[in-house]
């Protein structure tokens, strides 16, 4: 996913969260090995209480969202430049994000 | 009616004492209830601290319960000891799935996240550009 992303400033936030119903535990070595990534720090989020911040009443995940620099998170949660899910589809599009900066339209979250 | 009374009375009697001795020798209480604590923190994800602590508690307590009671037979021991390590492994594997992951090198452990330091690391990294992505365990 950020291999191609060459930035070293780039700070990512991976958020795991209990979806299915397979999820009654905390991410394992396997989850969090995915992303091996120095620039990454891992969350657990057992309550889904960064989802709830950014859509309430509806569950976000696989989701992958981008913000430039200088956006701050104040009241809300901000509008990421680019989103999207399921990040299957929409991988290159964030590639191209990160890679060029090109500002484009987000695709729909789920 | 005396008579149909006190056959109730001395059969309800009977039930209870064979319970009574079934549970001197088998913790089946302490383990019905370390297990059942144990699968609904695996449903019921807000209240898993507490339910996983509830269930290592009753672990113990059937431990306790288990050691005291000498006078059980070979067999009863042996079904005691079972019923003991199922219920063990029940709550070890809440316990470690309760536990993230520790993190690949050169990252911070993962952490559970509370909103208020998850917007303040975010807001900490303003200048630069940022990603979030929100993705399941399994």
């Amino acid at each position: 996913m950020l291999r191609d992303v060459h930035d070293p400033s780039v700070r990512v936030f991976v958020v795991w969260e209990p979806v299915l119903i397979t999820d009654w535990h905390a991410p394992g070595a396997r989850a969090v090995g995915r992303v091996p990534d120095a620039r990454v720090a891992q969350f657990w989020d057992p309550r889904r209480s960064l989802s709830q911040e950014i859509r309430r009443g509806r569950v976000v995940w696989d989701y992958v969202a981008v913000f430039p620099a200088g956006e701050r998170w104040g009241d809300a949660f901000p509008a990421p430049r680019f989103s999207g899910a399921p990040v299957v589809r929409v991988i290159d599009g964030f590639r191209g994000q990160l890679i060029t900066g090109r500002k484009g339209a987000s695709s729909g979250g789920s | 009616m005396n008579l149909k009374g006190g056959t109730l009375a001395s059969s309800a009697a009977a039930v209870v004492s064979a319970l009574a001795a079934l549970s001197c020798c088998l913790p089946l209480g302490p383990f019905l209830l370390a297990a059942t604590s144990a699968g609904a923190a695996g449903v019921f994800l807000s209240l898993q601290p507490y339910l996983i602590a509830f269930s290592v508690l009753m672990l113990a307590a059937g431990f306790v319960q288990a050691l005291r009671a000498r006078e059980c037979g070979r067999r009863r021991r042996a079904l005691n000891v079972t019923v003991l390590l199922c219920s063990t492994a029940l709550v070890a594997a809440m316990l470690f799935g309760y536990v993230p992951a520790s993190a690949p090198a050169g990252q911070p452990a993962v952490a559970a996240l509370q909103l208020d330091s998850f917007r303040q690391a975010f807001n900490a990294a303003a200048d630069r550009t940022r990603v979030v992505v929100m993705l399941s365990p399994t």
